[in-house]
């Protein structure tokens, strides 16, 4: 199914999430990332699964829950800390931040719940426009289903046909509210049967190589078809809405599923599937990789900028 | 140069402006249906397809998010929407994501609008609103009224071959107007306000509608002695009032008359720039002319009362000049009133 060589790199990407939201937890206390940290943590796997089989073809959009999308879809650790630490270095010189950071291949981070969504439909739209093989793919929560902007875009890219994978993360939590308060509805694969063109896939959160592999024949289905695809992840994530911290006890998820999920967290399972060398590798290239962007961005300096109006409008 | 009409100005725009750039394409609700947007964008599909000339599922949101991506992708996008009220679904879009994409990401959104603004014949509290007023506070975006034919077009190229987000504002009784306008490749400046008339006495500073009804009060005011230069806003945002505080140094005077509500917006952006900046030349504080503050209603008599016209400037004026009020032939006033018959 997938080589070595595919399973290392999957490896090396989820672990460098890992670390750098684990930096992240570990230097926030410092007070020198002044920004909303919506942490993609437990997670990994969802993101990393669902990009691998579509390699450079994917254009990513997310919401402000930005950190395993936008490093797995740019690779930019660099600019990544860069512009959680507001330094002129970032990819937005600190005008974005952790909810709205944007670069390369990964287009845009929304603060707006769905948001993100219509706007990855007319970026698909563009690709098949101008005939390229590109493909949107938009990651979401489960909460964002709730909103009509989701409902709107699975219209408008069925009707149109086109090149977009919706990424619907189900971590079963929407803001601090479990989804029987919330969600009258399930995302399912009857949603096949209701949409005239879309293919649908349904993935374990836990298990990067199912998902890789749900996401793999969804793809299929997308190129084969000309339609737009649906993956929903079920999977866990570990710390709270927004910051830092563990909210385990705050009462709103369901008892010892937290603690289920890290029993079979992605990475520990991955890693079964490697050499410890290989492992190891891995996690070095990673730590250094985001050993060097902190510290980079520690010592970089803020934008200097005269007008705060500048850029304001495009020239043109 | 030829004589059309505003309606036909604006097809003749998309039509140029989709022949010399393939990544141009026009969409929204009906636009390639048998009515045309009101004639302007008939025979679209017929010349480039349904590729480029699209109908869309009834998402005003949704489509003004496809659009902004659209425009990520290296298209330029140009949305109808047959009333500009149908804008208040999407202002997450617009106002969220449109307008500060660029500032954030410096990735430009050359995403344009047109938004019709309707009046008269019953058209109510939601086919009327301009939203002129809300969206010339927002940073980013870029907000248009053409009146004539001649801008309908130059303003249209202008922003759809531009590389920022701009709602062009359309007033349905401007559709029938003529006017020479110039053919082939044609643009006009985004954020330049024009003087359309020349006088001594008294500047109106007017946006969209309100500048042929400030017109028309000029011919009036002109039977009493009274010499009414007129100032065309022409862009809402970003707007810098350049030809209107160049006038009033000259006049003195200052009436600002917007299509819009009374409540903040242009018309009170514009009042306070020109209050400011003209200080020493004015004579009189700058006052204003706008709708009441409250929703427009549908019925016929209701509704005149509701709206401003040349009447309000008029004696507006008069006032000024501490002058009796002339009389004002009700036919004259509200000949466009009769015109319009509907539906919409």
């Amino acid at each position: 199914m997938f080589s070595t060589c595919d399973k290392a790199k999957m490896y090396y990407q989820m672990v460098l999430i890992r670390k750098a939201e684990q930096t992240i937890v570990e230097e926030y206390e410092r007070d020198e990332m002044k920004c909303p940290m919506h942490m993609s943590m437990g997670q990994e796997a969802s993101t990393v699964g669902a990009l691998f089989p579509l390699g450079e073809r994917a254009i990513t959009f997310s919401s402000y829950r930005s950190h395993a999308a936008y490093l797995t879809s740019t690779d930019d650790v660099e600019g990544f800390f860069a512009e959680l630490y507001g330094k002129d270095t970032g990819p937005n010189q600190g005008y974005a931040g952790s909810m709205h950071i944007a670069d390369g291949r990964h287009w845009l981070s929304s603060g707006i719940v769905a948001a993100q969504i219509p706007i990855a439909v007319g970026a698909a739209f563009g690709f098949k426009y101008q005939e390229d093989d590109r493909v949107a793919v938009v990651f979401l929560g489960d909460g964002a289903t709730n909103e009509g902007g989701f409902w709107e875009s699975l219209n408008i890219a069925t009707l149109y046909r086109l090149p977009v994978l919706f990424v619907v993360e189900d971590n079963l939590l929407a803001v601090n509210t479990p989804p029987m308060e919330r969600t009258a509805y399930r995302v399912t694969k009857e949603l096949e049967d209701v949409y005239r063109y879309l293919t649908y896939g349904q993935a374990k959160g836990y298990d990067v190589l199912d998902v890789a592999d749900v996401a793999d024949s969804v793809v299929r289905n997308m190129d084969m078809y000309g339609m737009p695809g649906l993956l929903k992840v079920e999977c866990c994530r570990y710390l709270e809405h927004v910051g830092i911290h563990d909210d385990s006890n705050a009462g709103y998820r369901w008892p010892g599923r937290l603690e289920l999920w890290k029993r079979s967290d992605p990475i520990e399972l991955l890693m079964e599937d490697l050499s410890q060398d290989e492992a190891r590798d891995a996690e070095f290239a990673a730590h250094v990789a985001v050993d060097n962007a902190v510290r980079r961005a520690k010592a970089a300096e803020f934008a200097v900028i005269d007008d705060i109006t500048m850029g304001v409008y495009a020239r043109g | 140069m030829a004589k059309m009409t505003y309606a036909e100005a604006i097809r003749d725009g998309l039509r140029v402006a989709m022949r010399a750039d393939e990544s141009v394409f026009v969409y929204g609700i009906g636009v390639p249906d048998h009515k045309g947007a009101f004639g302007t964008t008939l025979g679209l599909e017929e010349e480039f397809g349904k590729k480029r000339c699209l109908d869309t599922p009834l998402a005003e949101a949704g489509m003004t998010g496809f659009g902004i991506g659209a425009a990520l992708a290296g298209l330029r996008p140009v949305h109808v929407h047959l009333r500009a009220d149908f804008l208040l679904l999407a202002m997450d879009q617009l106002v969220n994501m449109a307008a500060s994409h660029h500032y954030v990401t410096t990735v430009p959104v050359p995403y344009v609008v047109r938004a019709v603004v309707g009046r008269g014949w019953g058209q109510g509290c939601h086919h009327s609103k301009p939203l002129g007023g809300m969206l010339s506070g927002v940073p980013g975006l870029k907000v248009v009224a053409p009146v004539t034919p001649e801008q309908a077009k130059g303003l249209l190229m202008a922003a759809v071959m531009g590389n920022n987000p701009t709602v062009i504002l359309e007033h349905r009784w401007l559709y029938w107007a003529e006017g020479v306008v110039p053919e082939g490749l044609y643009r006009l400046p985004i954020g330049k306000d024009e003087r359309v008339r020349q006088g001594q006495d008294l500047t109106v500073v007017a946006s969209s509608w309100m500048v042929v009804e400030a017109l028309l009060a000029a011919k009036v005011l002109a039977g009493i002695g009274i010499s009414v230069e007129v100032v065309d806003a022409v862009t809402l945002n970003p707007y810098n009032g350049d030809a209107a505080i160049q006038s009033v140094k000259k006049t003195g005077r200052c009436i600002v008359a917007d299509n819009d509500w009374l409540g903040g917006g242009w018309g009170a952006e514009a009042a306070a720039l020109i209050g400011s900046r003209c200080f020493v030349e004015l004579k009189l504080p700058v006052v204003r002319v706008g709708w009441a503050k409250a929703h427009c209603p549908t019925e016929r008599k209701l509704e005149n009362k509701f709206y401003a016209n040349a009447r309000d400037i008029v004696e507006m004026a008069c006032l000024m000049f501490d002058v009796g009020v002339p009389v004002l032939r009700e036919e004259e006033l509200f000949s466009h009133e009769r015109r319009f018959k509907g539906p919409f």
